[in-house]
């Protein structure tokens, strides 16, 4: 610590690693009660996914907007020439990726209630109702 | 199509600065979406929770209790099973931790980049003084604010300053552009203020009580270049963030140091003659403040002013309608202090800090970008700013 100047670290800082993937902390859950709106938990997914797929999908429209243009102002394109094309093995995968990442994006909320899920201890067997075999027979 | 007044600025505006996250064309459309999305919710939309509250929601809880509702909370526990108002609320709720999503997805691959290009600006500079020992108090470690994973405090890998990055990135979008390019409207607006009504007040040391990124602080630091300007924070990542974002702007007369508000004395007394906070007493807590105010009094030279930039108390003469819509962070965008905060006198707790009730006062400190239309309930950009003098 002392050959680094201006104390840029913390103790807080101290057993991380550089260098680590953080993508599995992009859907972390905010600490926090998270509010029910709407009736249901099916409900309130339903509502979170609906507003991320609005959100691609304005993205993607933007994105096929920019693409249009710049193709058009360059005369390089015309729209024919989108529907007949086939992507090469690397474009397929980096496109197939594109799907991952849109999907974690959409899905965050599933996500989030099985990270919830796993925070929760897990409860007393004692407590637990059980179902008598005999009495369902 | 010409362009109009109701369409929020797209984010290629937003000014990068040499600490600012790289982004591509899918990270722009993804906060001009966001831009969108709020100001739909919150100009299109959002007089229909006043038109439900009207038309249904009221005369059934006035049938209910046979008498008007008497606080904000009566209408909040009538709204909340009201089919618009959960919607909406539901749709604005995601609308925040969607934008928390979008600028992970954006930063954390990054987060080693910057960290390592914050560790080079601030290489040859004294801007940044962090304390490895400082405890993170309760009401921060306690709740994630705005829906933040992992708040302002998280480190995720080593001289981490994802968080600042995080939060610099959303504020354009989710202010509609009100904030300025480099989001520093309120510093700015703290700037016109000062020299319009006390042109002759030259302040020599100037401190920012809960700076996060400086984005406060930089004007301020840039109107008094002769000022010793020192912004404290709890939080690591976002103050070292903050110390390479203000040297990369040009602003070389500022220090971030890492300390709580809460226990200034590292500072001698009358020290300062500026003390200001922006935005930041609402993530406090109710023993926090005081103890923030009597250090505030303790720090400020004779003739020295504070300024803290806050939304305003829930006053007598609010409608309650009006007290319940401006709580809607309080309740559902983690911000749990803010609701009480409004109950309280701050005057109050400013006169037990030292300051005379005749030194105090409450302004409006207002900059030029204010967004067009209905006030989005709290993200405008004038500030209710409570301020006193220090005698003699």
């Amino acid at each position: 610590m002392d050959e680094v100047p201006h104390g840029i670290h913390t103790a807080r800082g101290k057993g991380l690693k550089m260098s680590e993937n953080l993508n599995h902390l992009v859907n972390k859950n905010a600490k926090g009660r998270r509010p029910q709106f709407l009736g249901t938990k099916a409900e309130e997914h339903l509502m979170s996914m609906t507003m991320a797929l609005m959100q691609e999908l304005a993205v993607t429209r933007e994105r096929v907007d920019t693409l249009e243009r710049v193709l058009e102002q360059k005369g390089i394109l015309t729209k024919p020439e989108i529907n007949s094309f086939t992507p090469d093995a690397n474009a397929e995968i980096e496109r197939q990726a594109a799907h991952g990442k849109l999907i974690a994006s959409v899905m965050r909320s599933m996500e989030q209630e099985v990270h919830a899920l796993k925070e929760q201890a897990a409860p007393d067997a004692s407590q637990l109702h059980v179902v008598d075999d005999e009495q369902v027979a | 199509m010409t362009k109009s007044s109701a369409t929020p600025p797209a984010w290629h505006h937003v000014e990068a600065h040499d600490m600012f996250p790289e982004r591509d064309h899918d990270d722009t459309a993804r906060f001009n979406f966001i831009a969108s999305m709020n100001k739909y919710l919150a100009q299109t939309l959002g007089e229909g929770n006043q038109l439900a509250y009207e038309k249904r929601v009221l005369p059934a809880l006035q049938k209910e209790l046979h008498r008007e509702p008497q606080s904000r909370h009566e209408i909040r526990a009538a709204m909340n099973r009201d089919p618009f108002h959960s919607f909406w609320s539901a749709a604005k709720r995601n609308t925040m931790e969607q934008r928390q999503q979008m600028s992970r997805a954006m930063v954390l691959p990054q987060a080693e980049k910057l960290a390592k290009k914050a560790e080079g600006i601030l290489a040859s500079t004294s801007a940044l003084e962090l304390d490895p020992d400082l405890d993170i108090p309760a009401y921060i470690a306690s709740v994630d604010h705005h829906c933040m994973p992992g708040s302002y405090h998280t480190e995720l890998i080593p001289n981490d300053v994802s968080a600042g990055a995080n939060y610099d990135s959303g504020i354009f979008a989710t202010t509609g552009g009100a904030m300025g390019a480099l989001s520093d409207m309120a510093g700015r607006a703290v700037v016109d203020w000062l020299t319009t009504n006390y042109p002759d007040f030259a302040p020599k040391r100037i401190l920012d009580i809960g700076c996060t990124i400086g984005h406060t602080l930089v004007p301020i630091a840039q109107a008094f270049p002769d000022a010793e300007v020192i912004g404290v924070d709890v939080a690591a990542p976002v103050l070292r963030y903050a110390a390479a974002r203000a040297v990369s702007l040009g602003a070389d007369n500022v220090t971030f140091i890492q300390a709580n508000g809460e226990d200034l004395s590292r500072f001698e007394d009358a020290s300062f003659d500026l003390v200001y906070s922006s935005m930041f007493l609402h993530e406090t807590s109710n023993s926090a403040m005081q103890k923030i105010m009597n250090e505030v009094s303790r720090v400020l030279a004779p003739g020295g002013l504070t300024l803290h930039l806050e939304q305003p108390s829930y006053t007598d003469d609010m409608p309650l309608y009006e007290q319940f819509i401006r709580d809607w962070d309080a309740h559902n965008n983690n911000e749990p202090f803010w609701t009480r905060l409004h109950d309280i006198n701050i005057g109050d707790i400013i006169q037990k800090a030292g300051f005379e009730a005749d030194n105090q006062f409450v302004t409006q400190v207002a900059s030029a970008g204010k967004l067009d239309g209905p006030e989005d309930h709290g993200r405008g950009a004038a500030w209710h700013t409570y301020g006193a003098w220090k005698g003699a």
